[in-house]
């Protein structure tokens, strides 16, 4: 009895290193093509032309995407959170006031990040995991021309840049939808909602550090699930839905670091 | 001179190359031939870097290679180019910056002078009006052509063609087999090629190596091939559904 136990605690335990090993591999190799495209972002020549083909399809057409998603996230919050201040306090004056830094700080620019890392991430998996299993990644490289300066550093600056602009349409978008829906449910008038007495400018710099880094996170996860890609179309499949479950969870994790960092230097002030 | 002394390659538990030994000289034309499967691009990969050997050696003009680093193998890739088995143009590029995309990256041209050699490369192939076209509106033997063209313009010493003429309709593999037979007499290229195309093989070859379970089976002038007695090639060379060679 106690050596099946021992048995079963030993397979277990080979089990658990085997995947740490196996993350923390995938980690390095991550954190390797972000030094990459560092490297070549700064010591590289920017093909201009390609960066604005990749910041159209990255950020022009996420644009109805994002309006959808943030009209409604807009209407839900104003009506939620309008209901239980009804409820507890009567006075609707501070719902716009007080929603506005949480949505600048956090709520904006991650559920952008949210929508980014599945739109955009899972596409560019798909595009790099597809050039890998029909060769055209060793070409490149018979080409000398280096995949990671070739395919993610022009994503990489188009993601980071889109990024930044979208998440600040999505605040605009959120607060625009949010004064209506507070105007037409609870009478609220929209100067006093769009009151931005309590944003800080922390808070602003919170919400564009998120962006940024949600910008440089998901091309360079997104990329290396594609180049990392193996076997064929089922092969693109995994490539695609590893990109999208690891630039989530690299969007959660990043919003929690750079929360709890500016909170440490603000001290919640 | 290409000389792999050794290679043994496995993926996983599947070993594919079990100790191969290969001499290739120079202006050489030398068919890697076996059945699918048998590990005849697995081989050839390992020269440009694109596989790294488990075990052995392999030498390029005298200088061991296996175990050098991926920025070394940009030098090697520039004078030991590989055409691919299914062209891997470009979608997004026209023909011409297809062929010009090696000599930006790889000599640092200018996009103009880039564009210059590349249109007399596709001049080389008989591709020239088409350089403005882009790869879709190709056919499969065209987009060879352009794909030969593009392995050519960094003046390689050394081409691999990972099967050139599969897919092709016959005109076209012909063709393809004239380039080859061509590049090797006007510019002393050497050329190993992986194929199952007897006819390229009878007519293009100096010298043919035949593959089967990880080794070579025979290395040898075409006629060793056709006139071998080891029932395993001849069922190759004969093209038989049943026989000895495993699949």
């Amino acid at each position: 009895m106690i050596r099946a136990v021992q048995q079963r605690l030993h397979f277990a335990a080979i089990v658990l290193g085997t995947k740490i090993l196996s993350l923390h591999r995938h980690f390095a190799a991550c954190f390797g093509i972000l030094l990459r495209t560092w490297f070549f972002t700064i010591k590289g020549q920017w093909r201009m032309k390609e960066i604005f083909r990749q910041a159209h399809n990255i950020g022009n057409r996420s644009v109805v995407f994002i309006t959808a998603v943030f009209s409604f996230l807009g209407m839900i919050l104003v009506l939620q959170t309008g209901e239980q201040a009804q409820r507890i306090i009567g006075d609707l004056n501070l719902l716009g006031a007080t929603m506005m830094p949480l949505i600048v700080r956090d709520f904006g620019p991650s559920i952008c990040g949210l929508m980014i890392a599945t739109r955009v991430g899972s596409g560019i998996a798909a595009e790099i995991g597809s050039m890998v299993v029909t060769d055209q990644v060793d070409a490149l490289r018979m080409s000398a021309a280096d995949p990671v300066d070739y395919l993610v550093t022009p994503r990489f600056i188009a993601t980071t840049v889109m990024m930044v602009a979208l998440a600040v349409f999505a605040v605009l978008i959120t607060m625009s939808v949010g004064a209506l829906t507070a105007k037409t449910s609870f009478g609220v008038p929209i100067n006093v909602f769009l009151d931005t007495m309590l944003v800080k400018p922390s808070d602003v710099a919170t919400g564009v550090a998120k962006a940024i880094a949600y910008g440089m996170a998901i091309p360079v996860i997104a990329g290396y699930c594609g180049l990392v890609t193996r076997g064929g179309s089922e092969g693109v499949g995994w490539a695609t839905t590893n990109s999208v479950v690891a630039t989530s969870f690299a969007v959660i994790t990043l919003n929690l670091i750079i929360s709890a960092i500016a909170y440490l230097f603000t001290g919640g002030a | 001179m290409i000389e792999f002394k050794g290679v043994k390659k496995a993926f996983g538990s599947k070993v594919v190359l079990r100790g191969v030994n290969l001499t290739v000289g120079k202006s050489e034309v030398v068919f890697i031939v076996g059945s699918s499967g048998a590990g005849k691009s697995v081989l050839v990969k390992h020269l440009i870097g694109l596989l790294r050997c488990d075990a052995g050696e392999i030498w390029l003009d005298g200088k061991e290679i296996s175990r050098m680093r991926e920025e070394d193998f940009y030098e090697i890739r520039k004078k030991c180019c590989y055409i691919f088995q299914h062209s891997t143009l470009f979608d997004s590029m026209s023909v011409l910056d297809n062929v010009a995309l090696p000599l930006r990256k790889g000599r640092g041209l200018t996009v103009a002078a880039s564009r210059k050699t590349a249109m007399e490369r596709l001049e080389m192939v008989q591709m020239e009006s088409y350089a403005h076209r882009f790869p879709a509106e190709l056919g499969a033997g065209l987009q060879k052509r352009v794909a030969i063209a593009r392995g050519l313009t960094l003046d390689p010493a050394y081409v691999i063609y990972d099967e050139p003429t599969t897919s092709l309709d016959p005109v076209s593999a012909r063709r393809v087999d004239a380039l080859i037979r061509d590049m090797s007499k006007r510019v002393n290229v050497t050329s190993l090629v992986v194929s199952h195309d007897l006819t390229s093989i009878f007519t293009v070859a100096d010298r043919v190596a035949m593959l089967y379970r990880g080794d070579f089976l025979i290395d040898g002038p075409p006629a060793a091939l056709k006139n071998s007695t080891n029932p395993v090639v001849q069922q190759y060379v004969r093209g038989q559904a049943d026989g000895p060679m495993e699949t």
